[in-house]
């Protein structure tokens, strides 16, 4: 499908509105420059509306005319598209390819009333423009419903806030595993399938019942593979409804343990405890040495430097007595052992004889005597000499310096004080810390964790249970078939139906065997082409913070979950990501499945480019708006974007826009000109994404680098 | 919708692997398969009786598969 | 030096202080708080302090007489054993006092002495050290200013 152009009619704001749409294979882009409230979004619905109707509506309750319309009149509202469509159809197993031109109009009358609507039944006209003229197309909805299927308008008309669904913490796991199943079904018509598949089924059931009649074994294992089909099945939805609820325990188990890791973080006691018991210990160590420095200190003031510091005067002059005395030979006494060696010689110095009996010797010996009763005095005076001499000595080269001994121990006391006290402020710091865990909240979200746990493993083990029966019942079942076809085969009677049965199982692998390349290889394919066009947008982000550098890519498991890989890790878009980069998943996300899906329709992306940064908004911007390789089918693709979501880009919209023109609303507060008009509309000028003109003309052009398209000045 | 295309090269694949019931089964098949999954689009836009429809298709293959059996012996 | 080169002339002596500063004394010393803190009792010993209020009398100049019944006796001089360095200086104080070495001769007339330059600087170590809450802080000013004050001015 190509859209070639749109009129709208009284839809919301777009009164009277014409877009057109670029059908340039080399420049495959439609640029709708439109700042907010300049009719995007009714733009974007209207679109789906002229193809859908009410279905294509969010809430019928709203009306579809403009605010100003006045209530109680009809209001003919209608949306003209034309497009071309190109379709394949197999005849006699061949494949034929055909475009066709179509002109559509869907219109109706709205009238309002105490603010809700009421409209007529839709009047819809679809035409074919054929080599013979326009031919009309009697079931329109059925071939629009071919071309392009409703429940895919939300891949190819995208809200880009609204496409964040596929990437919503909001939603739970297993709602959108659902989202991504359902679109990549809806995508890959595996809703088709599937009901096929469950409506040739039952026509087995039939023809089997049919082999039934006949009676005995035939009937006996007809009836046994029918309950076991059907207790298959019963199986298999069951096993999908575990499968569902394990996902959703899974979600609320990680959610769980992420908590609890959280509230074990902010309080993390093992760090906590190992800080405590190492300020303890420093503290220990401050408070010995003040101990020992106190000790010290206690023995300053009972030491010999003191005495001295503080008697330096008489010591000294005691001293100087001493050594007064020693100068005058009066210490050390001499005379006795000199005495003691005359009378040994028996003669005297002056020669008087000292011998035995002489009252010389006598005198000698009395005056012996009288030395020896006062040398010990004199001993102790010669000892104490010496001493004060040697002590002088020591005091003198600065020993005995009392109050530099003070000053270093009270140096020492005020460093160790300090870091007594930061280890006490550390240590209260760090109690605070620990009573500040809230152990109730830890231990309550521990509990939580744990009874989900205990919860998943029961869904678990109920999954494993009934993988066993399904197991099971598919032997059983595979075995009774065999049975059957075989006793089928020996009754003649049965050959008619025996042949309508295997032309019913034949058809039904068939359908199998397509339903699981559908979504096995092409699951593959839109999750591999998801992951290409990811990286190429995120390559580009220099704001990505560290972390989010190393991711290596996206993928879709088979369970139809959106991750993104990170080395070995596996993250979680909904909270490991940031919004641009979510963005571009879910970008990445649909555009794969478009791609890989074949399918040939416009790509029409509302505000596409919001919250994006310049790298990953140009990556973004280049992946889809670029031409179509030679082998690939032409592309289309319509942006409405904004003059912020287009700057910085400009330079690629020159490249890629086969078209662009600008919608403003004649209300805006911001428009610098003034439009003459009774009541705020949408209206189109010819501006491309540089330019600007009395229509559409912004107090904030300058800003953008826009040049003036005219030289009219504003009125 | 899909692209037919895509489907169509998926029930061909598969065709090719079924058990030949006579000559040209493999196209009569594809036609068959094509023709129900027809009708089951048809069925979502505007309701039909498409268990009949279906069962027609298979009843038809089915006799081909009988008529062609009979033939052989 | 060594404890057995020095002899102890003083232990027949008694090592008295005013009766009235006993009371401090005994707080301000460890002798019957033995795990007291230094920070509070800053002495260990009643010799520690007795010795102290010696220096500061010493550097006072001054000497205080008290009659018979105002001492308290609280030891011979047994404990100057411990720290012979004491036994020198009561020595040298005693010589450079009275310019004469003969004083040595009469160990009780130093203690004496030396008692009655204690009872001038005892009371005026105790009752700074009782007005504050860190006695051995109080106590190091107290005598780290007579110590500068005593080695800039050469005299005392």
């Amino acid at each position: 499908m190509q859209f070639k152009r749109a009129h709208i009619t009284n839809f919301k704001l777009l009164e009277n509105v014409e877009v057109d749409f670029s059908v340039d294979r080399a420049r495959p882009l439609t640029v709708i420059r439109a700042e907010n409230g300049s009719g995007k979004t009714s733009l974007l619905t209207a679109l789906q509306w002229g193809l859908y109707g009410e279905k294509a509506l969010e809430d019928h309750t709203v009306p579809l005319s403009a605010s100003h319309w006045p209530a109680g009149t009809p209001c003919e509202i209608s949306v003209e598209l034309a497009f071309n469509h190109t379709a394949y159809v197999v005849v006699a197993g061949q494949e034929h390819v055909r475009t066709r031109e179509y002109r559509l109009k869907r219109t109706v009358t709205e009238v309002v009333e105490g603010g809700k609507p009421r409209r007529s039944s839709e009047q819809i006209s679809l035409l074919e423009l054929t080599d013979r003229g326009a031919e009309v197309i009697r079931a329109p909805r059925q071939l629009l419903e071919q071309i392009l299927s409703a429940d895919l308008r939300y891949v190819f008309f995208t809200n880009g806030d609204a496409a964040m669904n596929f990437i919503s913490p909001q939603l739970t796991r297993s709602d959108k595993r659902s989202q991504v199943r359902d679109a990549i079904k809806a995508l890959l018509e595996i809703g088709v399938i599937e009901d096929a598949i469950n409506h040739v089924r039952r026509v087995q059931a039939s023809k089997r019942k049919e082999t039934g009649s006949v009676g005995g074994d035939v009937a006996r294992l007809a009836s046994q593979v029918e309950e076991l089909t059907t207790r298959l099945e019963e199986l298999e939805s069951k096993k999908k409804e575990i499968t569902d609820a394990l996902a959703d325990l899974t979600t609320r188990h990680e959610t769980a343990d992420r908590a609890l890791q959280e509230a074990l973080q902010r309080g993390n006691q093992e760090e906590l405890a190992k800080r405590l018991a190492n300020v303890k210990q420093r503290l220990a160590g401050a408070q010995k040495m003040l101990a020992e420095l106190s000790h010290e200190h206690q023995a300053l003031l009972n030491s010999e430097a003191l005495s001295w510091s503080l008697m330096d005067v008489r010591l000294r002059a005691g001293a100087n007595v001493l050594r007064g005395m020693h100068d005058a030979g009066i210490i050390p006494k001499t005379a006795v052992p000199v005495l003691r060696d005359r009378l040994a010689l028996e003669r005297c110095i002056c020669g008087a004889s000292l011998a035995h009996g002489t009252p010389a010797r006598q005198a000698v010996e009395e005056e012996i005597d009288r030395q020896r009763a006062s040398d010990a005095f004199q001993q102790r005076l010669t000892r104490l000499y010496h001493q004060a001499e040697a002590d002088v000595a020591d005091r003198d080269v600065g020993q005995f310096s009392w109050d530099s001994r003070l000053e270093a121990v009270l140096i020492n006391r005020t460093e160790w004080e300090k870091v007594l006290q930061e280890a006490r402020a550390e240590e209260e710091s760090v109690r605070k810390q620990i009573e500040a865990i809230d152990r109730v909240d830890i231990d309550e979200k521990r509990r939580n964790r744990m009874s989900i746990g205990s919860a998943l493993s029961q869904k678990r083990e109920q999954l494993q249970q009934v993988e066993l029966d399904v197991a099971m019942v598919g032997q059983s079942l595979a075995q009774v078939r065999e049975q059957y076809d075989e006793v089928r085969k020996r009754h003649n009677k049965l050959r008619r139906v025996n042949a309508q049965l295997t032309a019913a199982q034949d058809v039904l692998s068939v359908l199998d065997g397509v339903m699981d390349e559908l979504q096995g290889a092409y699951l593959e394919r839109v999750s591999g082409r998801m992951d290409e066009l990811f990286r190429q947008m995120i390559a580009a982000d220099t704001d990505l913070p560290e972390q989010m550098r190393v991711i290596t890519g996206a993928s879709i498991t088979p369970e139809f979950d959106i991750v993104v890989h990170a080395g070995n890790r596996t993250l979680n878009p909904d909270h490991e990501l940031n919004g641009a980069s979510q963005r571009a998943l879910t970008f990445a996300f649909i555009w794969a499945l478009t791609e890989v899906s074949d399918t040939v329709a416009p790509r029409v992306i509302d505000t596409p480019l919001g919250m994006m940064s310049g790298y990953v908004k140009r990556g973004v911007l280049d992946l889809i708006s670029s031409p179509p390789t030679l082998s690939e089918p032409d592309r289309q693709v319509a942006l409405f974007l904004t003059r912020s979501e287009i700057a910085q880009v400009e330079d690629l919209l020159d490249q890629r826009a086969g078209v662009v023109f600008t919608l403003t609303n004649t209300a805006a507060g911001d428009l610098t000109c003034r439009h003459e008009s009774d009541h705020p509309r949408i209206v189109r000028c010819e501006c491309n994404h540089r330019q600007y003109c009395h229509v559409c003309s912004r107090l904030d052009d300058a800003t953008y680098g826009l040049i003036s398209r005219e030289e009219k000045p504003c009125q | 919708m899909a692209s037919p295309k895509l489907v169509i090269e998926a029930i061909k694949r598969q065709c090719a692997g079924v058990e030949v019931r006579f000559d040209g089964y493999e196209k009569t098949l594809l036609t068959t398969v094509s023709e129900i999954l027809t009708r089951e689009r048809e069925h979502r836009i505007a309701p039909t009786n498409v268990q009949q429809k279906v069962q027609d298709h298979i009843e038809v293959l089915g006799d081909q598969i009988w008529r062609r059996s009979e033939e052989k012996a | 030096m060594p404890v057995n080169d020095v002899v102890n002339p003083f232990l027949n002596a008694s090592l008295r202080i005013p009766a009235r500063d006993w009371p401090l004394v005994e707080k301000f010393t460890t002798t019957q708080q033995a795990q007291a803190d230094p920070d509070k009792v800053p002495f260990r010993r009643y010799v520690d302090l007795w010795w102290a209020g010696l220096c500061i009398g010493v550097r006072e100049g001054r000497r205080t007489e008290l009659p018979p019944n105002e001492w308290h006796r609280f030891n011979d001089g047994t404990p100057l054993s411990a720290d012979p360095w004491r036994i020198i200086h009561l020595q040298l104080l005693a010589v450079g006092l009275t310019e004469d070495a003969k004083i040595l001769d009469d160990p009780g007339a130093i203690v004496q002495m030396a008692n009655e330059y204690c009872a001038t600087g005892l009371p005026m170590l105790l009752e700074a050290m009782n007005q504050s809450t860190e006695p051995i802080m109080v106590a190091s000013e107290f005598l780290r200013e007579r110590c500068v004050v005593a080695v800039i001015a050469g005299a005392g």
